[in-house]
Protein backbone atom coordinates (compact mmCIF):
# COMPACT_ATOMS: atom_id res chain seq x y z
CA UNK A 1 0.00 0.00 0.00
CA UNK A 2 1.01 3.91 -0.62
CA UNK A 3 3.54 5.06 2.34
CA UNK A 4 2.82 8.43 4.09
CA UNK A 5 5.41 10.13 2.10
CA UNK A 6 2.70 10.16 -1.08
CA UNK A 7 0.63 12.12 1.17
CA UNK A 8 3.17 14.52 2.44
CA UNK A 9 5.14 15.28 -0.47
CA UNK A 10 4.01 18.60 0.09
CA UNK A 11 3.56 20.18 3.37
CA UNK A 12 1.00 23.22 3.55
CA UNK A 13 2.86 25.10 5.51
CA UNK A 14 6.61 23.32 5.99
CA UNK A 15 6.83 21.16 9.32
CA UNK A 16 4.14 21.53 12.12
CA UNK A 17 5.82 21.51 15.06
CA UNK A 18 7.70 24.35 16.66
CA UNK A 19 11.14 22.79 18.17
CA UNK A 20 14.70 24.51 17.91
CA UNK A 21 16.92 23.13 15.51
CA UNK A 22 20.02 20.62 17.21
CA UNK A 23 23.19 21.51 17.18
CA UNK A 24 25.34 19.66 14.92
CA UNK A 25 26.72 16.36 16.45
CA UNK A 26 30.06 14.66 14.88
CA UNK A 27 29.24 11.31 15.99
CA UNK A 28 31.24 9.71 13.78
CA UNK A 29 34.21 11.59 14.18
CA UNK A 30 34.29 11.51 18.15
CA UNK A 31 34.25 7.35 18.36
CA UNK A 32 37.36 6.31 16.63
CA UNK A 33 38.97 9.20 19.52
CA UNK A 34 36.71 7.92 22.30
CA UNK A 35 38.02 4.29 21.33
CA UNK A 36 42.00 4.84 21.02
CA UNK A 37 41.30 7.16 24.82
CA UNK A 38 39.67 4.15 26.22
CA UNK A 39 42.38 1.58 25.22
CA UNK A 40 45.15 4.10 26.42
CA UNK A 41 43.12 4.47 29.64
CA UNK A 42 42.89 0.49 29.68
CA UNK A 43 47.23 0.56 29.15
CA UNK A 44 47.28 3.36 31.47
CA UNK A 45 45.71 1.39 34.15
CA UNK A 46 46.95 -1.68 33.68
CA UNK A 47 51.26 -0.28 33.91
CA UNK A 48 49.74 1.54 37.31
CA UNK A 49 48.08 -2.23 38.39
CA UNK A 50 51.34 -3.99 37.52
CA UNK A 51 53.44 -1.10 39.51
CA UNK A 52 51.30 -1.40 42.39
CA UNK A 53 51.25 -5.61 42.49
CA UNK A 54 55.44 -5.10 42.51
CA UNK A 55 54.88 -2.48 45.35
CA UNK A 56 52.72 -4.86 47.53
CA UNK A 57 54.90 -7.42 46.78
CA UNK A 58 58.13 -5.79 47.91
CA UNK A 59 56.42 -4.25 50.79
CA UNK A 60 55.14 -7.78 51.85
CA UNK A 61 58.34 -8.87 51.28
CA UNK A 62 59.91 -6.67 53.76
CA UNK A 63 57.67 -6.80 56.21
CA UNK A 64 57.17 -10.51 56.32
CA UNK A 65 61.17 -11.39 55.87
CA UNK A 66 60.73 -13.87 52.81
CA UNK A 67 63.65 -15.11 51.49
CA UNK A 68 64.32 -14.80 47.97
CA UNK A 69 64.10 -18.45 47.40
CA UNK A 70 60.12 -18.45 48.17
CA UNK A 71 59.37 -14.96 47.30
CA UNK A 72 61.95 -13.43 44.41
CA UNK A 73 62.35 -9.86 43.99
CA UNK A 74 59.90 -8.49 41.03
CA UNK A 75 62.94 -7.12 39.27
CA UNK A 76 64.60 -10.55 39.10
CA UNK A 77 61.39 -11.86 37.90
CA UNK A 78 61.26 -9.31 35.07
CA UNK A 79 64.92 -9.99 33.93
CA UNK A 80 64.17 -13.62 34.17
CA UNK A 81 62.39 -12.09 30.61
CA UNK A 82 66.07 -11.96 29.17
CA UNK A 83 67.26 -15.12 30.36
CA UNK A 84 67.93 -18.19 28.04
CA UNK A 85 64.83 -20.67 28.08
CA UNK A 86 64.92 -23.79 26.04
CA UNK A 87 65.96 -24.32 22.44
CA UNK A 88 68.33 -21.36 22.57
CA UNK A 89 65.18 -18.64 23.06
CA UNK A 90 64.87 -16.33 25.62
CA UNK A 91 62.38 -16.65 28.46
CA UNK A 92 60.43 -13.94 26.36
CA UNK A 93 59.91 -15.63 23.32
CA UNK A 94 59.26 -18.89 25.17
CA UNK A 95 56.18 -17.63 27.30
CA UNK A 96 54.92 -15.35 24.32
CA UNK A 97 54.87 -18.69 22.12
CA UNK A 98 53.20 -20.55 24.42
CA UNK A 99 50.67 -17.57 25.10
CA UNK A 100 49.92 -17.68 21.59
CA UNK A 101 49.32 -20.99 21.55
CA UNK A 102 46.88 -21.22 24.64
CA UNK A 103 45.42 -17.94 23.79
CA UNK A 104 44.57 -19.98 20.53
CA UNK A 105 43.07 -22.44 22.50
CA UNK A 106 40.74 -19.97 24.64
CA UNK A 107 39.16 -17.92 21.36
CA UNK A 108 38.14 -21.09 19.22
CA UNK A 109 36.94 -22.57 22.54
CA UNK A 110 35.33 -19.02 23.33
CA UNK A 111 33.82 -18.38 19.82
CA UNK A 112 32.33 -21.77 19.60
CA UNK A 113 31.15 -21.93 23.23
CA UNK A 114 29.58 -18.36 22.59
CA UNK A 115 27.62 -19.41 19.37
CA UNK A 116 25.92 -22.53 21.33
CA UNK A 117 25.49 -20.40 24.17
CA UNK A 118 23.78 -18.13 22.22
CA UNK A 119 21.65 -20.26 19.77
CA UNK A 120 20.89 -22.71 22.76
CA UNK A 121 19.65 -18.91 24.90
CA UNK A 122 17.46 -18.16 22.07
CA UNK A 123 15.70 -21.31 22.17
CA UNK A 124 14.72 -21.12 25.58
CA UNK A 125 14.08 -17.72 25.67
CA UNK A 126 11.31 -18.34 22.59
CA UNK A 127 9.78 -21.75 23.49
CA UNK A 128 9.30 -22.47 27.11
CA UNK A 129 9.38 -26.24 26.31
CA UNK A 130 12.47 -25.90 25.07
CA UNK A 131 13.21 -23.79 28.39
CA UNK A 132 11.47 -26.10 30.75
CA UNK A 133 13.41 -29.29 29.45
CA UNK A 134 16.79 -27.80 28.96
CA UNK A 135 17.75 -25.13 31.71
CA UNK A 136 17.59 -28.07 34.15
CA UNK A 137 19.97 -30.27 32.48
CA UNK A 138 22.24 -26.82 31.27
CA UNK A 139 22.54 -26.01 35.14
CA UNK A 140 23.63 -29.45 36.03
CA UNK A 141 25.92 -30.10 33.36
CA UNK A 142 27.59 -27.04 34.64
CA UNK A 143 28.47 -28.72 37.87
CA UNK A 144 30.53 -31.36 35.94
CA UNK A 145 34.12 -31.05 36.90
CA UNK A 146 36.29 -30.68 34.12
CA UNK A 147 38.78 -33.40 35.85
CA UNK A 148 36.28 -36.04 36.06
CA UNK A 149 35.54 -35.89 32.06
CA UNK A 150 39.10 -34.91 31.10
CA UNK A 151 39.69 -38.79 30.56
CA UNK A 152 36.80 -39.11 28.40
CA UNK A 153 37.63 -36.05 26.68
CA UNK A 154 41.26 -37.37 26.07
CA UNK A 155 39.49 -40.63 24.12
CA UNK A 156 37.16 -38.73 22.08
CA UNK A 157 39.19 -35.97 21.11
CA UNK A 158 42.84 -37.04 21.66
CA UNK A 159 45.48 -35.05 23.32
CA UNK A 160 45.35 -32.20 20.97
CA UNK A 161 44.09 -28.58 20.89
CA UNK A 162 40.67 -29.51 20.07
CA UNK A 163 39.85 -31.17 23.70
CA UNK A 164 41.69 -28.02 25.49
CA UNK A 165 39.45 -25.83 23.00
CA UNK A 166 36.30 -28.00 24.06
CA UNK A 167 37.15 -27.49 27.22
CA UNK A 168 37.06 -23.87 27.44
CA UNK A 169 34.15 -23.64 24.99
CA UNK A 170 32.11 -26.08 27.43
CA UNK A 171 32.45 -22.98 30.41
CA UNK A 172 31.78 -20.60 27.91
CA UNK A 173 28.83 -22.28 26.72
CA UNK A 174 26.28 -21.67 30.18
CA UNK A 175 27.08 -18.42 31.02
CA UNK A 176 26.50 -17.49 27.61
CA UNK A 177 23.23 -19.14 27.69
CA UNK A 178 21.95 -18.04 30.75
CA UNK A 179 22.73 -14.26 29.95
CA UNK A 180 20.77 -15.07 26.34
CA UNK A 181 18.31 -16.44 27.80
CA UNK A 182 17.60 -13.56 30.42
CA UNK A 183 18.09 -11.22 28.36
CA UNK A 184 15.57 -11.82 25.65
CA UNK A 185 13.11 -12.79 28.50
CA UNK A 186 13.50 -9.09 29.64
CA UNK A 187 12.96 -7.30 26.83
CA UNK A 188 9.66 -4.99 27.58
CA UNK A 189 6.56 -6.42 26.28
CA UNK A 190 5.83 -2.58 25.18
CA UNK A 191 8.37 -3.56 22.70
CA UNK A 192 6.75 -6.99 21.80
CA UNK A 193 3.75 -5.26 21.29
CA UNK A 194 4.84 -3.08 19.16
CA UNK A 195 6.80 -5.49 16.42
CA UNK A 196 3.58 -7.35 16.63
CA UNK A 197 1.62 -4.08 15.61
CA UNK A 198 4.23 -4.05 13.03
CA UNK A 199 3.62 -7.32 11.69
CA UNK A 200 7.11 -8.67 12.35
CA UNK A 201 7.47 -12.27 12.06
CA UNK A 202 9.49 -13.92 14.76
CA UNK A 203 12.51 -13.82 13.10
CA UNK A 204 12.38 -9.99 12.24
CA UNK A 205 11.39 -9.55 16.08
CA UNK A 206 14.38 -11.30 17.40
CA UNK A 207 16.88 -9.81 15.31
CA UNK A 208 15.77 -6.58 15.03
CA UNK A 209 14.14 -6.25 18.42
CA UNK A 210 14.89 -8.77 21.11
CA UNK A 211 18.75 -9.63 20.46
CA UNK A 212 19.91 -6.27 20.19
CA UNK A 213 17.87 -5.38 23.74
CA UNK A 214 19.11 -8.17 25.62
CA UNK A 215 23.05 -7.30 24.24
CA UNK A 216 23.67 -5.53 27.21
CA UNK A 217 22.89 -8.87 29.69
CA UNK A 218 24.56 -11.24 27.18
CA UNK A 219 27.43 -8.99 27.15
CA UNK A 220 27.91 -9.56 31.08
CA UNK A 221 27.55 -13.19 30.25
CA UNK A 222 30.86 -13.27 27.45
CA UNK A 223 32.75 -11.27 29.86
CA UNK A 224 32.04 -13.84 32.49
CA UNK A 225 32.78 -16.67 29.64
CA UNK A 226 35.74 -14.91 28.58
CA UNK A 227 37.62 -15.19 32.02
CA UNK A 228 36.17 -18.74 32.08
CA UNK A 229 37.57 -19.83 28.57
CA UNK A 230 41.35 -18.77 29.08
CA UNK A 231 41.30 -20.66 32.89
CA UNK A 232 39.72 -23.46 31.29
CA UNK A 233 42.44 -23.64 28.27
CA UNK A 234 44.54 -23.45 30.96
CA UNK A 235 43.77 -26.09 33.12
CA UNK A 236 43.14 -28.12 29.89
CA UNK A 237 47.16 -28.06 29.68
CA UNK A 238 47.71 -29.21 33.33
CA UNK A 239 46.55 -33.10 33.37
CA UNK A 240 46.64 -33.98 29.88
CA UNK A 241 50.29 -34.38 29.31
CA UNK A 242 50.98 -31.65 26.68
CA UNK A 243 53.93 -30.08 25.88
CA UNK A 244 52.42 -26.80 24.44
CA UNK A 245 50.65 -23.68 26.25
CA UNK A 246 50.75 -22.08 29.53
CA UNK A 247 49.31 -24.53 31.47
CA UNK A 248 52.39 -26.75 30.61
CA UNK A 249 54.66 -23.76 31.46
CA UNK A 250 53.29 -23.33 34.63
CA UNK A 251 53.95 -26.91 35.32
CA UNK A 252 57.32 -27.28 34.56
CA UNK A 253 58.52 -24.53 36.42
CA UNK A 254 56.79 -26.10 39.43
CA UNK A 255 59.21 -28.76 38.89
CA UNK A 256 61.83 -26.61 38.56
CA UNK A 257 60.68 -24.33 41.08
CA UNK A 258 63.34 -25.20 43.86
CA UNK A 259 65.78 -24.79 41.32
CA UNK A 260 65.03 -21.58 40.14
CA UNK A 261 61.51 -19.86 40.64
CA UNK A 262 61.23 -16.91 39.22
CA UNK A 263 60.05 -18.77 35.82
CA UNK A 264 56.77 -19.81 38.03
CA UNK A 265 56.01 -16.12 38.71
CA UNK A 266 56.48 -15.46 34.97
CA UNK A 267 54.13 -17.87 34.02
CA UNK A 268 51.32 -17.04 36.43
CA UNK A 269 51.74 -13.41 35.45
CA UNK A 270 51.11 -14.44 31.74
CA UNK A 271 48.31 -16.38 32.18
CA UNK A 272 46.48 -13.21 34.28
CA UNK A 273 47.95 -11.29 31.18
CA UNK A 274 45.75 -13.48 28.94
CA UNK A 275 43.04 -13.45 30.66
CA UNK A 276 42.79 -9.65 31.01
CA UNK A 277 43.78 -9.27 27.25
CA UNK A 278 40.64 -11.67 26.38
CA UNK A 279 38.21 -9.84 28.35
CA UNK A 280 39.40 -6.20 27.53
CA UNK A 281 38.79 -7.43 24.36
CA UNK A 282 35.38 -8.43 24.99
CA UNK A 283 34.91 -5.76 26.26
CA UNK A 284 36.26 -3.75 23.19
CA UNK A 285 34.03 -5.39 20.63
CA UNK A 286 31.17 -4.05 22.88
CA UNK A 287 31.97 -0.60 22.58
CA UNK A 288 31.91 -0.63 18.88
CA UNK A 289 28.11 -2.15 19.33
CA UNK A 290 25.27 0.72 20.00
CA UNK A 291 23.36 -1.72 21.03
CA UNK A 292 25.00 -3.22 23.81
CA UNK A 293 26.21 0.22 25.14
CA UNK A 294 22.92 1.58 25.68
CA UNK A 295 21.06 0.80 28.92
CA UNK A 296 17.19 -0.16 29.24
CA UNK A 297 14.42 1.32 26.92
CA UNK A 298 13.52 5.22 26.58
CA UNK A 299 10.54 6.82 28.73
CA UNK B 1 -20.03 -13.18 32.38
CA UNK B 2 -23.39 -13.99 31.75
CA UNK B 3 -23.13 -12.72 28.10
CA UNK B 4 -19.75 -14.77 27.78
CA UNK B 5 -21.86 -17.06 25.03
CA UNK B 6 -23.65 -14.93 22.47
CA UNK B 7 -22.94 -16.36 18.94
CA UNK B 8 -20.53 -14.13 17.27
CA UNK B 9 -21.56 -13.60 13.76
CA UNK B 10 -18.62 -14.26 11.06
CA UNK B 11 -15.93 -12.23 11.07
CA UNK B 12 -16.98 -10.50 7.86
CA UNK B 13 -16.04 -7.68 6.08
CA UNK B 14 -18.51 -5.17 7.00
CA UNK B 15 -20.17 -1.76 5.38
CA UNK B 16 -17.02 0.72 4.09
CA UNK B 17 -17.70 3.66 6.26
CA UNK B 18 -16.87 2.17 9.09
CA UNK B 19 -13.51 3.39 10.98
CA UNK B 20 -13.45 1.48 14.52
CA UNK B 21 -16.60 -0.47 16.46
CA UNK B 22 -17.27 -3.04 18.80
CA UNK B 23 -20.57 -4.84 18.83
CA UNK B 24 -21.52 -6.58 21.88
CA UNK B 25 -17.66 -6.50 23.22
CA UNK B 26 -16.93 -8.67 26.12
CA UNK B 27 -13.51 -9.44 27.56
CA UNK B 28 -13.00 -10.95 31.14
CA UNK B 29 -9.82 -12.00 32.48
CA UNK B 30 -9.46 -14.93 35.14
CA UNK B 31 -7.27 -13.62 38.18
CA UNK B 32 -6.25 -16.08 41.18
CA UNK B 33 -9.28 -17.78 39.83
CA UNK B 34 -11.68 -14.89 40.35
CA UNK B 35 -13.47 -13.67 36.93
CA UNK B 36 -12.96 -9.83 36.41
CA UNK B 37 -15.08 -8.21 33.78
CA UNK B 38 -12.68 -5.73 31.92
CA UNK B 39 -15.44 -5.04 29.54
CA UNK B 40 -19.14 -5.66 29.43
CA UNK B 41 -21.04 -4.94 25.96
CA UNK B 42 -19.02 -2.53 24.29
CA UNK B 43 -21.28 -0.91 21.73
CA UNK B 44 -19.12 1.91 19.72
CA UNK B 45 -19.70 2.98 16.10
CA UNK B 46 -16.86 5.11 14.53
CA UNK B 47 -16.89 6.22 11.33
CA UNK B 48 -13.91 6.66 9.12
CA UNK B 49 -12.03 9.46 9.58
CA UNK B 50 -13.21 10.41 12.98
CA UNK B 51 -11.22 11.31 15.99
CA UNK B 52 -13.03 9.80 19.26
CA UNK B 53 -11.36 10.01 22.76
CA UNK B 54 -11.87 7.58 25.65
CA UNK B 55 -12.25 9.16 28.98
CA UNK B 56 -12.61 6.96 32.39
CA UNK B 57 -11.56 5.99 35.90
CA UNK B 58 -8.38 3.96 35.91
CA UNK B 59 -9.24 0.35 35.38
CA UNK B 60 -12.45 0.67 33.49
CA UNK B 61 -11.05 -0.88 30.52
CA UNK B 62 -9.44 1.52 27.87
CA UNK B 63 -6.51 -0.21 27.43
CA UNK B 64 -7.83 -3.36 27.16
CA UNK B 65 -10.39 -2.15 24.54
CA UNK B 66 -7.63 -0.12 22.66
CA UNK B 67 -5.50 -3.90 22.55
CA UNK B 68 -8.16 -5.65 21.23
CA UNK B 69 -8.58 -3.09 18.48
CA UNK B 70 -4.68 -3.53 17.99
CA UNK B 71 -4.74 -7.45 17.82
CA UNK B 72 -2.60 -7.73 20.69
CA UNK B 73 -5.57 -9.06 22.49
CA UNK B 74 -8.51 -11.40 21.53
CA UNK B 75 -12.22 -10.51 22.42
CA UNK B 76 -14.19 -12.92 25.01
CA UNK B 77 -17.33 -12.86 23.17
CA UNK B 78 -18.64 -9.95 20.78
CA UNK B 79 -16.95 -8.38 17.34
CA UNK B 80 -14.41 -5.33 17.15
CA UNK B 81 -13.88 -4.12 13.85
CA UNK B 82 -11.15 -2.53 12.15
CA UNK B 83 -11.52 -0.35 8.90
CA UNK B 84 -13.75 -2.65 7.88
CA UNK B 85 -12.21 -5.87 8.65
CA UNK B 86 -10.97 -7.43 11.87
CA UNK B 87 -8.30 -6.41 13.71
CA UNK B 88 -5.79 -9.16 12.32
CA UNK B 89 -6.70 -8.60 8.99
CA UNK B 90 -5.86 -5.03 9.68
CA UNK B 91 -2.71 -5.53 11.59
CA UNK B 92 -1.29 -7.80 9.22
CA UNK B 93 -1.93 -5.25 6.37
CA UNK B 94 -0.53 -2.56 7.90
CA UNK B 95 -3.60 -0.23 8.60
CA UNK B 96 -2.94 0.07 11.89
CA UNK B 97 -0.16 2.72 13.53
CA UNK B 98 -0.39 2.41 17.26
CA UNK B 99 1.46 5.59 20.01
CA UNK B 100 1.91 3.81 23.51
CA UNK B 101 2.34 6.22 26.70
CA UNK B 102 5.57 4.77 27.22
CA UNK B 103 7.39 6.02 23.31
CA UNK B 104 9.09 3.02 23.40
CA UNK B 105 11.86 4.01 21.30
CA UNK B 106 14.47 1.56 20.31
CA UNK B 107 17.49 3.11 22.40
CA UNK B 108 20.36 1.82 20.15
CA UNK B 109 18.91 3.16 16.84
CA UNK B 110 18.86 6.80 15.80
CA UNK B 111 15.55 8.43 15.40
CA UNK B 112 15.33 8.71 11.81
CA UNK B 113 15.70 4.15 12.30
CA UNK B 114 13.31 4.68 14.48
CA UNK B 115 10.93 5.95 12.79
CA UNK B 116 12.01 4.11 9.88
CA UNK B 117 11.13 0.56 11.37
CA UNK B 118 7.81 -0.18 10.56
CA UNK B 119 9.07 0.10 6.64
CA UNK B 120 12.18 -1.86 7.50
CA UNK B 121 9.72 -4.67 8.89
CA UNK B 122 7.36 -4.71 5.79
CA UNK B 123 10.87 -4.64 3.28
CA UNK B 124 10.67 -1.42 2.10
CA UNK B 125 14.19 0.37 0.42
CA UNK B 126 16.54 1.59 2.28
CA UNK B 127 16.40 4.81 0.11
CA UNK B 128 12.58 4.77 0.03
CA UNK B 129 12.01 3.80 3.98
CA UNK B 130 14.57 6.91 4.91
CA UNK B 131 12.71 9.53 2.86
CA UNK B 132 9.62 8.48 4.53
CA UNK B 133 10.83 8.58 7.86
CA UNK B 134 12.52 12.22 7.40
CA UNK B 135 9.69 13.90 6.08
CA UNK B 136 7.70 12.46 8.46
CA UNK B 137 10.32 13.76 10.78
CA UNK B 138 9.54 17.12 9.47
CA UNK B 139 6.12 17.14 9.74
CA UNK B 140 6.35 16.31 13.91
CA UNK B 141 8.87 18.79 13.71
CA UNK B 142 12.13 17.04 14.22
CA UNK B 143 14.03 18.07 11.31
CA UNK B 144 17.50 18.05 11.48
CA UNK B 145 17.38 15.37 14.69
CA UNK B 146 17.64 12.82 12.36
CA UNK B 147 20.87 11.26 13.22
CA UNK B 148 20.27 11.90 16.93
CA UNK B 149 19.70 8.83 19.68
CA UNK B 150 16.66 8.93 21.59
CA UNK B 151 18.14 9.43 24.82
CA UNK B 152 19.54 12.80 23.36
CA UNK B 153 15.52 13.71 23.01
CA UNK B 154 13.28 15.12 25.34
CA UNK B 155 9.84 13.47 26.71
CA UNK B 156 7.69 15.64 24.25
CA UNK B 157 10.37 14.78 21.65
CA UNK B 158 10.57 11.27 21.79
CA UNK B 159 6.57 11.32 21.86
CA UNK B 160 6.62 13.00 18.51
CA UNK B 161 9.49 10.41 16.96
CA UNK B 162 6.55 7.49 18.60
CA UNK B 163 4.16 9.04 16.59
CA UNK B 164 5.82 9.54 13.75
CA UNK B 165 6.61 6.06 13.34
CA UNK B 166 3.33 5.12 14.11
CA UNK B 167 2.40 7.46 11.00
CA UNK B 168 5.28 5.73 8.72
CA UNK B 169 3.16 2.81 6.98
CA UNK B 170 0.26 5.46 6.15
CA UNK B 171 -2.34 4.04 8.73
CA UNK B 172 -6.07 4.20 8.48
CA UNK B 173 -6.73 3.87 12.04
CA UNK B 174 -4.26 5.41 14.84
CA UNK B 175 -4.69 4.17 18.23
CA UNK B 176 -3.34 6.39 20.80
CA UNK B 177 -3.02 5.26 24.61
CA UNK B 178 -1.83 7.78 27.16
CA UNK B 179 0.05 9.26 24.67
CA UNK B 180 1.00 12.71 26.06
CA UNK B 181 -0.31 11.59 30.18
CA UNK B 182 3.62 11.49 30.81
CA UNK B 183 4.17 15.07 29.49
CA UNK B 184 3.69 18.49 31.47
CA UNK B 185 0.80 20.57 30.37
CA UNK B 186 2.90 23.43 28.36
CA UNK B 187 3.90 20.23 25.80
CA UNK B 188 0.93 18.53 25.62
CA UNK B 189 -1.18 21.24 24.62
CA UNK B 190 1.41 21.91 22.19
CA UNK B 191 1.66 18.09 21.32
CA UNK B 192 -2.60 18.54 20.56
CA UNK B 193 -2.22 21.17 18.72
CA UNK B 194 0.24 18.90 16.26
CA UNK B 195 -1.75 16.28 16.34
CA UNK B 196 -5.00 18.34 15.07
CA UNK B 197 -3.11 19.43 12.42
CA UNK B 198 -1.83 15.72 11.65
CA UNK B 199 -5.21 14.60 11.82
CA UNK B 200 -6.63 17.38 9.26
CA UNK B 201 -3.62 16.60 7.37
CA UNK B 202 -4.24 12.81 6.69
CA UNK B 203 -7.36 12.05 8.18
CA UNK B 204 -7.07 8.66 9.97
CA UNK B 205 -9.27 6.97 12.09
CA UNK B 206 -8.20 7.82 15.78
CA UNK B 207 -8.85 6.02 18.93
CA UNK B 208 -7.38 8.61 21.92
CA UNK B 209 -7.40 7.28 25.17
CA UNK B 210 -6.67 10.57 28.03
CA UNK B 211 -7.20 11.19 31.57
CA UNK B 212 -7.67 14.53 31.12
CA UNK B 213 -11.01 15.79 30.03
CA UNK B 214 -10.04 19.47 28.26
CA UNK B 215 -7.16 17.35 25.98
CA UNK B 216 -10.51 14.81 24.93
CA UNK B 217 -12.77 17.57 24.52
CA UNK B 218 -10.12 20.02 22.65
CA UNK B 219 -9.43 16.73 20.21
CA UNK B 220 -12.36 14.83 19.85
CA UNK B 221 -15.41 14.77 17.48
CA UNK B 222 -16.99 12.56 19.74
CA UNK B 223 -15.94 11.36 23.84
CA UNK B 224 -16.70 8.09 25.03
CA UNK B 225 -17.02 8.03 28.64
CA UNK B 226 -16.71 5.14 30.66
CA UNK B 227 -16.91 3.68 33.95
CA UNK B 228 -15.60 0.84 36.34
CA UNK B 229 -16.09 -2.87 37.61
CA UNK B 230 -17.67 -4.06 35.28
CA UNK B 231 -15.73 -1.79 32.49
CA UNK B 232 -18.19 -0.09 30.53
CA UNK B 233 -19.56 2.52 28.19
CA UNK B 234 -21.42 5.12 30.33
CA UNK B 235 -22.42 7.72 27.42
CA UNK B 236 -20.79 8.85 24.12
CA UNK B 237 -20.86 12.81 24.56
CA UNK B 238 -20.77 14.68 21.42
CA UNK B 239 -18.14 17.45 20.75
CA UNK B 240 -20.10 20.02 19.32
CA UNK B 241 -16.96 22.31 18.51
CA UNK B 242 -16.06 23.67 14.78
CA UNK B 243 -13.53 22.13 13.27
CA UNK B 244 -10.58 23.08 13.18
CA UNK B 245 -10.08 23.59 16.69
CA UNK B 246 -7.95 26.92 17.68
CA UNK B 247 -6.69 27.25 21.17
CA UNK B 248 -9.14 29.91 22.59
CA UNK B 249 -11.78 27.80 22.19
CA UNK B 250 -10.64 26.42 25.08
CA UNK B 251 -12.01 29.74 26.85
CA UNK B 252 -15.35 29.30 25.22
CA UNK B 253 -18.70 28.64 27.59
CA UNK B 254 -19.40 26.04 25.07
CA UNK B 255 -15.75 23.78 25.77
CA UNK B 256 -16.94 24.52 29.23
CA UNK B 257 -20.43 23.00 29.21
CA UNK B 258 -18.98 20.01 27.49
CA UNK B 259 -16.30 19.46 30.05
CA UNK B 260 -18.57 19.86 32.87
CA UNK B 261 -21.03 17.29 31.33
CA UNK B 262 -18.10 14.54 31.44
CA UNK B 263 -17.13 15.60 34.53
CA UNK B 264 -20.75 14.95 35.48
CA UNK B 265 -20.58 11.38 33.86
CA UNK B 266 -17.37 10.80 35.34
CA UNK B 267 -18.43 11.64 39.10
CA UNK B 268 -21.83 9.66 38.81
CA UNK B 269 -20.72 6.76 36.44
CA UNK B 270 -24.55 7.57 34.49
CA UNK B 271 -26.54 7.28 37.38
N1 LIG C 1 -3.47 -9.19 31.16
C1 LIG C 1 -4.34 -8.99 32.18
N2 LIG C 1 -4.52 -9.95 33.10
C2 LIG C 1 -5.40 -9.77 34.10
N3 LIG C 1 -6.13 -8.65 34.28
C3 LIG C 1 -5.97 -7.65 33.42
C4 LIG C 1 -5.06 -7.77 32.31
N4 LIG C 1 -5.09 -6.62 31.60
C5 LIG C 1 -5.99 -5.83 32.23
N5 LIG C 1 -6.50 -6.44 33.32
C6 LIG C 1 -7.51 -5.88 34.22
O1 LIG C 1 -8.55 -5.37 33.44
C7 LIG C 1 -9.00 -4.16 33.97
C8 LIG C 1 -8.94 -3.08 32.91
O2 LIG C 1 -7.57 -2.82 32.63
P1 LIG C 1 -7.10 -1.70 31.61
O3 LIG C 1 -5.64 -1.75 31.54
O4 LIG C 1 -7.85 -1.86 30.34
O5 LIG C 1 -7.59 -0.38 32.35
P2 LIG C 1 -7.41 1.13 31.90
O6 LIG C 1 -8.78 1.71 31.76
O7 LIG C 1 -6.53 1.22 30.73
O8 LIG C 1 -6.71 1.76 33.16
P3 LIG C 1 -5.62 2.92 33.23
O9 LIG C 1 -6.35 4.21 33.08
O10 LIG C 1 -5.04 2.78 34.59
O11 LIG C 1 -4.63 2.69 32.13
C9 LIG C 1 -8.17 -3.84 35.18
O12 LIG C 1 -8.89 -4.21 36.34
C10 LIG C 1 -6.96 -4.72 35.01
O13 LIG C 1 -6.48 -5.13 36.26
MG1 LIG D 1 -4.53 1.96 30.35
Amino acid sequence: MADAGAALAAPPHGGVGSVAKPATSGAAASRSRRITAAWGRALLYALLFVLAICALWELAKVVTQTNDQLMPHSWDIVKQLGEPATRGETWFQYLAGNWVITLRNALVGFAVGSLGGLLLGIAIARNRLVGAALLPITTLMQTIPIVAIGPALVLFLGTGWVTKAFIAAFLTFFPVTVATAKGIAQTSSDSVDLMRVCAAGPLQTLVKMQLPSALPMIFVGLETAAGMAVIGAIVAELPFGTKDGLGATILTSWQFYTIEPTPLYLAAVASCALGAFVVFSVRAVRTLIPAAETQGSTR
Amino acid sequence: MSQSTVTTPPAAVVSPPVGLAARGVNRAFTVKGKELVALQDVDLEIAKGEFVSIIGPSGCGKSTLLRIFADLLPVTSGTPVVDGVTPQLAREDRRLGVVFQSANLMPWRSVLRNVALPLEVMGRSKAGREKTAAELLKMVGLEGYEKHLPRQLSGGMQQRVAIARALSTDPKVLLMDEPFGALDEITRERLNQELMEIWARLNPTVLFITHSIPEAVYLSNRVVVMAARPGRVVEVVDVDLPQPRTPEMRDAPEFHAIEARIRHLLATGGH
